[in-house]
């Protein structure tokens, strides 16, 4: 699946789309929030909940892995 | 999609993939000669791309000089691939790990725990001598400071597609970033390829194409690479089949084997005593693998890790190296699943074949300096035919590879590029983005993975190989259908087309080796025993340079060379 955002949190910084290694999370230019552009292509990696310095991203496992 | 054609750019050194193997060499390189001009590309980013991008719980292949022997280490790793690996590289990999161990420890890289009377934890993993190290640390963040400081270039989102070469030499790559769609030639006067394993090879028993035991991001593309260029690779056939856990399919075996959990099947016997009674959990995978299938074939199936008799505190240990370092979000699954590791039994799943050199014996043929069958052009970590590699493979030979290309930079000269290599090259990726209509890049990736269990698994035969090249045919004919919309899809056209070529490849190899050796890592039904002609030989797939055909054939695995003053 990949990146779930807390947006109460989230300032819009990037960073989980900048590091995330399969390309998934990219930043939707009208709302300035993550968002899962390529979904199942996500390896459960976590990169994305410790590149964020908010606290504001937790990963969702794909469908098929939970 | 627009694929946009940028200015070339030049290097001396380019290093391809920035995992674990890349930015160890791009530092080794910026040591020897910090006046170097060090390129280093990375689909993902150097920063978390790669199989350690959380980092990794253990040093699996360092010789302590006080706990383990390199002739111990060079034993076991002939026992794991039955004489099928140089051994000169294994001694390589023994002498030259502990070295590492320490710098990465005195540079803050990774740490290595301790018991109390101030020795390393070191454990026996493999079938002889013990050569684990325990290891914590978020490794990569800090070997990204490490190379940026040293003034390495890097480029991110950056995937190389093709080496371009001269008279058998390589002098170039071409590269495509992945969230722009530019196009773009890298002149260099050595290559260096860290592209890791074939992380997307049989599709996993979750049917989740991204769900691999081994980083999906690596698919196989250096090996591609190394193939056009007209490189060999070696043991392609082998099928490395582990235990993974259930769905999560992600890593336990070897951190839930040295510190002493069994493997049990469903009447809660510890099966390997009757397959293997002295190496027990230990034996050679291929072994292993022979040992869970019967055991699933005659009905005692599900297989499961047990730990429950395991003292707390070592659960502790157990706990803190997969969920803090290894595979974090193992933590997450098992809490979803309820699953306490140390009350009770974690359920096996044996996907695959995966292909790699970190966890087999599969890779691109090198020599003592890493270098492949093309000149100037050195391959590195789970893409090299170095023996279940491992860490230990991708930073000794990483920095080799490196040293060597530093040294000799002075004195190569500039190659120059075939613009027909090029063009042929960019007509390539251009092709999936001018259709109106097609397939999806995933339905075919889809539809060639899901053919590699079926037809690869061990009990091999004939017939079934056969009918997966006809299948291969069908695949090369349907790509040509595939369409992609935008830069992310065109690099899973490419990662699909050298899954092709990885399949092609383990499909030929395994038709020539006409005998049966390690175990399930290659058994044919239609000549299960080894036959001795094989011994000490490689079959190599590379590609008949006339024909532009994929041709096998047997070559000596080089004899172990006596050592100066030995
Ligand atoms: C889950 C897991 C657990 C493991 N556990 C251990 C352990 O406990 N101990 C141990 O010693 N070993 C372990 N290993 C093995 C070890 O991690 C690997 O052998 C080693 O990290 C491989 O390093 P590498 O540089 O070859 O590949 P990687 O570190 O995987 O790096 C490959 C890099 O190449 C990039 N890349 C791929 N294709 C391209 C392209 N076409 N263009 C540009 N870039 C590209 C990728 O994005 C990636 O960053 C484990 C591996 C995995 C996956
Ligand atoms: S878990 Fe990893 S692959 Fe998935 S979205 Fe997060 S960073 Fe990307
Ligand atoms: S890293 Fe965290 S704060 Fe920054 S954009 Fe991502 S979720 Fe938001």
């Amino acid at each position: 699946m990949g990146i779930r955002v807390d947006k109460s949190k989230c300032t819009g910084c990037g960073r989980c789309a900048e590091e995330c290694p399969g390309d998934v999370i990219h930043m939707n230019p009208d709302t300035h929030l993550p968002f899962n552009k390529y979904k199942n292509d996500c390896w459960y990696c976590g990169v994305c909940e410790v590149e964020c310095p908010c606290g504001a991203a937790t990963m969702e496992f794909p469908c098929l892995i939970v | 999609m627009n694929l946009e054609r940028k200015p070339d750019l030049q290097a001396d050194l380019l290093i391809i993939g920035g995992g674990t193997a890349g930015p160890m060499a791009a530092l080794k390189a910026k040591r020897k000669n910090p006046a170097l001009d060090v390129l280093i590309v990375d689909k993902a980013t150097v920063r978390r791309g790669g199989s350690i991008c959380r980092g990794m719980d253990a040093f699996n292949n360092v010789t302590i000089p006080s706990k383990a022997t390199a002739a111990e280490y060079v034993d076991s790793i002939q026992l794991m691939s039955d004489g099928i690996i140089d051994p000169n590289l294994s001694r390589i990999i023994a002498e030259k790990s502990f070295a590492i161990l320490q710098e990465l420890e005195s540079l803050g890289v990774a740490t290595f725990p301790r018991y109390a009377n101030g020795e390393y934890m070191v454990q026996q993993f493999h079938p002889r001598g013990a050569f684990l190290a325990e290891m914590r640390g978020d490794i990569k963040p800090v070997m990204e400071k490490l190379i940026r400081e040293a003034g390495v270039r890097i480029l991110n989102r950056t995937m190389a597609s093709r080496i371009l070469t001269e008279n058998g030499r390589a002098v170039g790559a071409t590269l495509l970033n992945i969230r722009t769609g530019e196009f773009q030639v890298c002149r260099a006067k050595s290559i260096i390829l860290c592209t890791g394993g074939q992380g997307r090879f049989a599709l996993p028993d979750t049917g989740y194409l991204f769900g691999t035991f081994d980083c999906p991001y690596n698919a196989g593309e250096g090996h591609s690479m190394i193939y056009h260029a007209g490189g060999e690779l070696v043991n392609m056939e082998y099928n490395d089949v582990s235990p993974m856990l259930k769905d999560y399919e992600g890593p336990g075996h070897s951190t839930f084997i040295r510190h002493g959990g069994h493997l049990v099947n469903s009447l809660g016997e510890r099966f390997m005593a009757k397959y293997a009674p002295e190496m027990l959990e230990r034996a050679p995978s291929g072994i292993r693998e022979q040992a869970m299938r019967t055991e699933v074939r005659e009905g005692r199936g599900p297989i499961y890790y047990d730990l429950r008799h395991l003292a707390k505190e070592t659960i502790q240990i157990i706990k803190e190296g997969i969920f803090a370092a290894e595979r974090p979000t193992e933590k997450q699954f098992f809490e979803m699943r309820g699953i306490d590791i140390g009350n009770d039994l974690i359920e096996i799943t044996l996907s695959g074949p995966n292909m790699c050199g970190g966890h087999g014996p599969t890779g691109a043929l090198v020599d003592e300096n890493a270098e492949t069958t093309v000149k100037n052009l050195f391959a590195a970590g789970d893409i090299a035919s170095t023996g279940w590699g491992f860490v230990g493979a991708a930073w000794v030979f990483g920095m080799i590879a490196a040293e060597t290309a530093a040294e000799l930079n002075a004195k190569i000269a500039w190659g120059s590029i075939d613009d027909t290599a090029v063009q042929a090259e960019y007509q390539r990726l251009l092709a999936p983005t001018l259709l109106e209509d097609g397939f999806d890049p995933a339905e075919m990736e889809y539809k060639v993975r899901r053919i590699i269990k079926p037809h690869l698994t061990s009990p091999k035969s004939q017939a079934r190989l056969e009918s997966a090249l006809g299948q291969i045919e069908t695949f090369r004919r349907d790509m040509a259908k595939v369409k992609v919309t935008d830069s992310h899809e065109l690099m899973k056209f490419a990662e699909v087309d050298a899954i092709i070529d990885t399949l092609e490849m383990a499909v030929r190899t395994s038709l020539t080796r006409k005998e049966s050796r390690w175990g399930y890592g290659h058994y044919r039904i239609d000549y299960p025993q080894k036959d001795p002609a094989w011994d000490k030989h490689y079959v190599v797939a590379a590609k008949n340079q006339r024909s532009g055909c994929m041709t096998t054939y047997p070559k000596a695995v080089p004899e172990m060379r006596m050592q100066e003053g030995v």
